[in-house]
């Protein structure tokens, strides 16, 4: 995943867990993207998207789901619960970066 | 889908065409794989207009209702259905010769409406193949219309 973003341009830091990532935000690190798993130990994918959606101060936070679980019930969860964009695994980079792209956080481009 | 969602009331018609049966077998399925609705899919359209189907997703009744599928040469009449109001023709025309795109071109603007436009692929343009176009700026990308001063 961080090998992905890197490819893509992105300066990346990695959180074991939901409240790993938000002691990273809390640490006052400025973020532009999360990707965030759904099944993790200690605070789950949906409990952190939860979490970060309540705090004023990380509005501006894109928040995107890049896991295993793809049932449609999920997906609506995910999106209800605040994630802006949601990424089934296995996915290609460039199925990431058009979804990047959608969000605004990577220019357009296409292949045939 | 994108239509609809902006205008709920609009009755919305396609036509697909390919020249290959299996191509259109599959668009007639409305079944994607995993690796394909990943793609450039919005989540929020995703859940509105797809269902799970195995290990893929299938498109909704209603989004598929407004969709013909027919097998179709491009360079042959073109297909039924009166003048169009958009037409898209992506990354089909870079597998022809320039004598072949302008042919087909100019097909296509035989049942383009007045107005209308034509979406080519990213990376393409009708400039050098035809004048009878005008590109016109769109949000972060381009389309095309038949050229105003040409207009019959």
């Amino acid at each position: 995943m961080a090998d992905v973003l890197s490819g893509l341009g992105f300066d990346t830091s990695q959180a074991g867990n939901g409240r790993e990532a938000l002691d990273l935000l809390d640490a006052g690190h400025a973020f532009d993207l999360a990707c965030i798993d759904w099944n993790m130990p200690v605070m789950d994918g949906l409990e952190f998207v939860v979490a970060v959606r309540a705090r004023r101060e990380w509005r501006d936070l894109t928040l995107i789901m890049v896991t295993t679980e793809g049932e449609h019930g999920q997906v609506v969860r995910a999106l209800a619960a605040g994630a802006h964009e949601y990424v089934m695994k296995p996915f290609t980079p460039d199925a990431l970066a058009s979804k990047l792209a959608l969000l605004g956080l990577l220019p357009f481009e296409e292949s045939p | 889908m994108a239509l609809l969602e902006s205008a709920p009331g609009l009755a919305v018609e396609i036509i697909a065409t390919d020249i290959s049966e299996e191509v259109l077998r599959r668009g007639r399925s409305g079944r994607f794989s995993q690796i394909e609705i990943n793609r450039g899919l919005p989540a929020a359209m995703l859940v509105r207009h797809f269902a799970r189907e195995g290990t893929g997703w299938e498109l909704s009744e209603r989004m598929r209702s407004t969709v013909t599928f027919s097998q179709h040469n491009l360079l042959d009449q073109p297909p039924e259905g009166g003048a169009f109001d958009i037409i898209f023709l992506r990354n089909t025309l870079i597998y022809f010769d320039l004598q072949t795109r302008r042919e087909v071109l100019c097909r296509v603007r035989s049942v383009l409406r007045s107005g209308g436009f034509l979406l080519l692929g990213a990376t393409e343009s009708t400039f050098g193949i035809e004048d009878a176009w005008e590109r016109v700026q769109i949000g972060g990308g381009s389309v095309y219309r038949i050229s105003t001063a040409d207009a019959a």
